[in-house]
């Protein structure tokens, strides 16, 4: 009616009321809407099992699937849901931390720049909290945190892991950066921090940072992979993997003598002790020379502060091996998949290897049809559903069978409107599974 | 032939076009002397181009790059007079480095390009002619603004009996560009933590001088010019992660001798033939200090330098009463040289060499009343490379290679009825791939010696009405544009290290509308507005091209009122600019709302014309406005100046 009335008033008011009425649609179709559903994150009506993070590294979603891997949504949220501001909701680095929270969120690691952590409860799609990876002082100076890993300790907090180092001399204490921060969660601020400076070194005149990546907590202690790189990330000292008391903050470290850029952990499963953590050799090179310093490893900490390698894949061990680069998925205590990421350059396709330290073998699972398109991707152990994300494809599915062999299911098309290449799949963990 | 006193010669009015001696082109001339706007700057001028697209970085002194009809930024040729100016790795020109003072006039060509400057674009070329010698008068001004503006200049020009010309423009100006804008601070759902910030380390110092000197030689005019910039200042960066310490310092000189002369009998007013000859060089250098790695890959303290040397011979000869032939060749040479003082190994130089020809003839005549004119253009351009990477773990991807890139153009014209014509054009055109992209940066890009160049075909078809009806004075024109692309080159992740490689995988369709206007009525009231209305899709993925909004307008009336008290003249304007929303992201999720920006101002000229006292506020209303994300623009701010002119 009102729409009627609206109309009649402007044909009643002559041509330039017309002009005006024209002019005004006009200008309302030469704006632009995006074309698909907003991603709003509107209540779910299911629980979501998967979380998949797709990026073209400038606008980012994040799809849900269930427990079978079937899409519930290709954009629960993305970096269109506000309207921009200085930066996009979410930005184009983004990961999703390598433990799924135990508070049951859907938690959003915006790294280099952003630093922001964004925690939201799932189902509900309500934003619990949004924390700085800085100081509150920080806003507009060159710091740049680069987050690489969020771990809930308990219900008042969490740890953040913190790739850059601040070179700025003045800068203060929260915010030097190098280092893992720790959340308070209630207010959001951060509260400390455990810096790593025993592990800068010099290798030929390059200082190298020890880059702390991901963390993952074995009893009372939180195991941190340090990635030992320079600033341009082109040179790497030997590397390591640092302890944390959660009580007394003491330190201890282990070295991997021979191999490098061990920023990568995870939890052997079902175990409280025992760790693998994934060398990925030297950045920036073709696969010859990344496979020199790559390498899995298993490491056992049974007594806090005392650690040891038990068990060491080289990848120079297993001949033209593509080295193993990303995407560490523990199976079980001994086959471990891995991603070996190939190289545009040199016309190398990624590749899924299962690895296996019973019997010391490598087994090329699957092969892409590019490279850089396999990422991390996770294992449901109570399905046996194994998910990794192909940039090219979307979910690629399989089943472990008992007899240990991975069977290929349909792969999910995880993003068929927006066409973002998925990433990243990790498992959302519900309170009740906590 | 020798002119008799009181004799009257008839000289036909051009077919109606912008540029009368290149009616078939979709130009614009913008007279950039005795402008309304203090400090105006050439992106602002563009304003009142259709067809052009302004995306800038910051306030003053900050990356500016122009797009014309929804090409890329580095779609288009800029050039000084005729030296091309260009980026030290071949991507998009800084506009901001040009201070309007230099400046004669500013010529845009869409499109197509006169084959006498013998350079194009896939968007077309924007010729900037330097500031010329028209009387002898000295000047010298002052201005202060908001966010710590301050800037001074002095010009001279004159001449001598022998019928030698110079001017000299020589001018300094500081900004702190320390505008505030709303910060979020990358928590989108959570407001409490917002802040008005102010933007640091964005401060500029720039100065600039000019030298431009004509005196005839043999029967022909001898042509020198020498421009000098310089710029330091702070590197903001995004401001979401913005630098504290990170600096850059840009030098860039570019200096030409032209000798050219005209003779001949005269035909239709024109003379008969006219011949050039230009040698030009221009040098750049751009330093980066960013010891605290605050913006890119880690530490770098940079010092790039690059050269352009350039031969060019022009010759157009009237043949026939309807046919003439223009012929343009061309030789350049660029040099880059990149060092960093922090990296480990030393880069390598590297170089590439031009020859182009371009060969049009033009054939002109009369179809009953209707006058016509055709023009076919074919150029050929050779291009030989000797390219290093300098990225450290490829210094040995060493690249020599020889293209060979043919293009071609065909416009018409047609006189409907005297002060209106019909012209059309269709143009083919291609643009090799730059430094960055056969050879990436120092930081996350990698470059890819195996790129095709980008390639597009062209058409536009429209209408220029220019006349006179009592006191109202009318130019407008009016196109329809379409643009095919091919091979353009895109960035995407190659490797899990983080870095990026250029691919050749995109095509692109654009088609919109421009027009312009320019109204006056008496000497009083005029009015210049522009609009463009387009639509630039990506074809492989039917999604709309980022960072092109649907509809721009411009809107600038101005009231002069003369002989006011001891005010000789003072002039009253105000103008509008309204930019549609568009998509900042290639999957078309985000969206920058559309954008109203108002301003106003006046300029007054008093004491015989001696002073002159001006002011404008730009951002009447405060909108918060970005080109791109993560860059805020000033909001409201206001200049000042005052000049003093004198006649020698």
């Amino acid at each position: 009616m009102a729409r009627c009335a609206l109309t009649k008033r402007i044909l009643s008011g002559g041509w330039p009321y017309c002009v005006l009425a024209l002019l005004c649609a006009f200008l309302h179709a030469c704006n632009v809407r995006s074309p698909y559903p907003h991603a709003d994150l509107a209540p779910l009506s299911e629980q979501p099992s998967f979380a998949v993070l797709t990026t073209n590294y400038v606008s980012t979603a994040i799809a849900l699937l269930d427990t079978e891997g079937e899409l519930i949504t290709e954009a629960w949220v993305d970096s269109g849901t506000t309207p921009p501001g200085i930066t996009t909701t979410l930005g184009g680095d983004v990961v999703l931390p390598s433990t799924s929270p135990s508070d049951g969120t859907l938690t959003l690691i915006d790294r280099l720049g952003v630093d922001v952590i964004t925690r939201i409860s799932v189902p509900s799609g309500e934003v619990l909290q949004q924390v700085h990876a800085q100081s509150n002082g920080t806003a507009e100076t060159g710091f740049r945190a680069n987050p690489q890993d969020w771990l809930v300790i308990d219900a008042d907090s969490a740890w953040v892991s913190r790739h850059e180092p601040n070179r700025n001399p003045r800068a203060t204490g929260l915010d030097r950066g190098n280092d893992v921060l720790f959340i308070d969660l209630k207010s959001g601020l951060a509260a400390g921090r455990a810096d790593f400076v025993s592990l800068e070194q010099s290798v030929q005149g390059t200082a190298i940072f020890a880059r702390p990546t991901q963390l993952q907590r074995l009893q009372d202690t939180i195991a941190v992979g340090m990635s030992r790189l320079s600033l341009d990330f082109r040179t790497a000292a030997t590397g390591a993997l640092g302890f944390v008391d959660v009580n007394t903050l003491g330190q201890t470290f282990l070295e991997f003598p021979g191999l490098v850029n061990c920023g990568m952990v995870a939890k052997v499963p079902n175990s409280d002790t025992e760790l693998w953590v994934l060398c990925a050799g030297d950045t920036f090179g073709g696969a010859e020379e990344r496979r020199l310093r790559s390498g899995l490893v298993r490491v056992s900490a049974e007594r806090p502060g005392i650690a040891r390698e038990t068990y060491r894949m080289r990848a120079t061990d297993h001949g033209n091996l593509l080295p193993p680069s990303t995407g560490l998925i523990p199976l079980d205590t001994e086959r471990v998949i891995v991603i070996a990421s190939g190289d545009a350059s040199h016309e190398q396709e990624d590749q899924v290897l299962l690895i296996d330290t019973g019997n010391n073998t490598v087994t090329t699972v699957f092969e892409a049809t590019e490279s850089f398109v396999l990422g991390q991707g996770c294992y449901l152990e109570a399905a046996r559903v194994l998910l990794i994300p192909d940039a090219s494809a979307g979910a690629r599915r399989w089943v472990v069978t008992s007899g240990h062999s991975l069977e290929p299911l349909p792969t999910i098309d995880v993003s068929p409107l927006r066409r973002l290449p998925a990433r990243e799949i990790r498992a959302i963990q519900t309170r009740e599974e906590s | 032939m020798s002119a008799q006193y009181r004799a009257t010669a008839t000289v036909e009015r051009p077919i109606a076009a912008e540029v009368p001696e290149e009616p078939t082109l979709a130009a614009s001339v913008i007279h950039t002397k005795e402008r309304t706007k203090t400090l105006e700057t050439v992106d602002e001028v563009m304003l009142e181009v259709p067809g052009t697209r302004v995306q800038r970085f910051g306030g003053l002194g900050s990356f500016t790059a122009l797009s014309l009809r929804g090409a890329e930024f580095d779609h288009t040729t800029v050039l000084f007079g005729n030296i091309p100016l260009r980026s030290a790795d071949g991507g998009a020109f800084d506009l901001s480095t040009i201070p309007m003072e230099v400046l004669e006039r500013a010529e845009v060509y869409r499109g197509a390009a006169p084959a006498w400057i013998a350079q194009s674009g896939i968007g077309g070329v924007v010729q900037l002619s330097p500031r010329e010698a028209n009387d002898s008068t000295a000047e010298a001004g002052l201005s202060a603004g908001s966010f710590g503006l301050f800037a001074a200049h002095a010009a001279t020009s004159g001449g001598t009996p022998s019928g030698i010309r110079w001017t000299a423009v020589s001018g300094v100006t500081h900004s702190d560009n320390d505008f505030s804008y709303r910060d979020e601070r990358g928590t989108h759902f959570d407001t409490s933590d917002d802040i008005i910030a102010r933007r640091r380390n964005a401060e500029v110092l720039q100065a600039h001088t000019l030298m431009h000197v004509t005196a005839p030689l043999w029967d022909g005019e001898l042509e020198a010019m020498a421009l000098g910039f310089e710029r330091t200042g702070g590197e903001a960066g995004p401001a979401f992660q913005g630098s504290e310490l990170t600096h850059r310092t840009l030098s860039r000189y570019v200096s030409s001798l032209r000798y050219s002369r005209t003779g001949g009998d005269s035909m239709q007013g024109q003379p008969a033939w006219r011949w050039q000859v230009m040698g030009s060089g221009a040098y750049s250098r751009n330093r980066l200090s960013d010891r605290l790695g605050e913006i890119g890959l880690g530490q770098r303290v940079t010092d790039d330098r690059s050269f352009l040397t350039q031969l060019r011979s022009a010759g157009e000869r009237q043949l026939l009463p309807w046919l003439g032939l223009t012929a343009v060749s061309h030789w350049e040479h660029e040099h880059f040289a990149p060092y960093d003082a922090l990296s480990a190994r030393s880069s390598e130089n590297s170089d590439r060499d031009r020859i182009a020809a371009a060969v049009e003839p033009v054939a002109h005549g009369r179809l009953g009343a209707h006058r016509w004119q055709l023009r076919p253009l074919a150029r050929m351009e050779l291009i030989s490379s000797r390219l290093s990477s300098f990225r450290p773990e490829a210094l040995e991807a060493d690249s020599s290679e020889v293209r060979v890139v043919p293009t071609f153009r065909l416009g018409a014209a047609l006189e409907l009825t005297p002060g209106v014509s019909l012209a059309a054009s269709a143009l083919s055109a291609v643009r090799i791939p730059t430094m960055v992209e056969l050879f990436g940066d120092r930081g996350y890009l990698e470059g890819d010696t195996r790129l095709r160049p980008e390639r597009a075909v062209s058409a536009d078809v429209g209408v220029s009405a220019q006349g006179r009806m009592g006191a109202l004075t009318l130019r407008s024109a009016i196109r329809g544009f379409l643009s095919s692309m091919r091979d353009l080159i895109v960035f995407s992740r190659i490797n899990a290290q983080g870095l990026y490689g250029p691919r050749n995988t995109d095509e692109a369709l654009i088609y919109g509308v421009e027009t312009s206007c320019e109204l006056a009525w008496q000497t009083q009231y005029s009015l210049t507005a522009s609009v463009t209305a387009m639509r630039a899709r990506d074809s492989g993925t039917d999604r709309e091209l980022p960072l092109r909004p649907r509809l721009q307008a411009y809107l600038r009336p101005e009231y002069r009122i003369l002989n006011l008290g001891f005010i000789n003249m003072a002039t009253l304007f105000a103008d509008v600019q309204y930019r549609s929303s568009f998509f900042s992201d290639v999957i078309n999720t985000v969206v920058l709302p559309e954008q109203w920006v108002f301003g106003m101002g006046v300029r007054m000229r008093m004491l015989d014309d001696q002073l002159e006292l001006a002011s404008t506020v730009r951002n009447l209303f405060d909108a918060e406005l970005r080109d791109v994300v993560a860059f805020p623009l000033p909001g409201r701010n206001i200049v000042i100046d005052v000049t003093w002119h004198a006649a020698l």
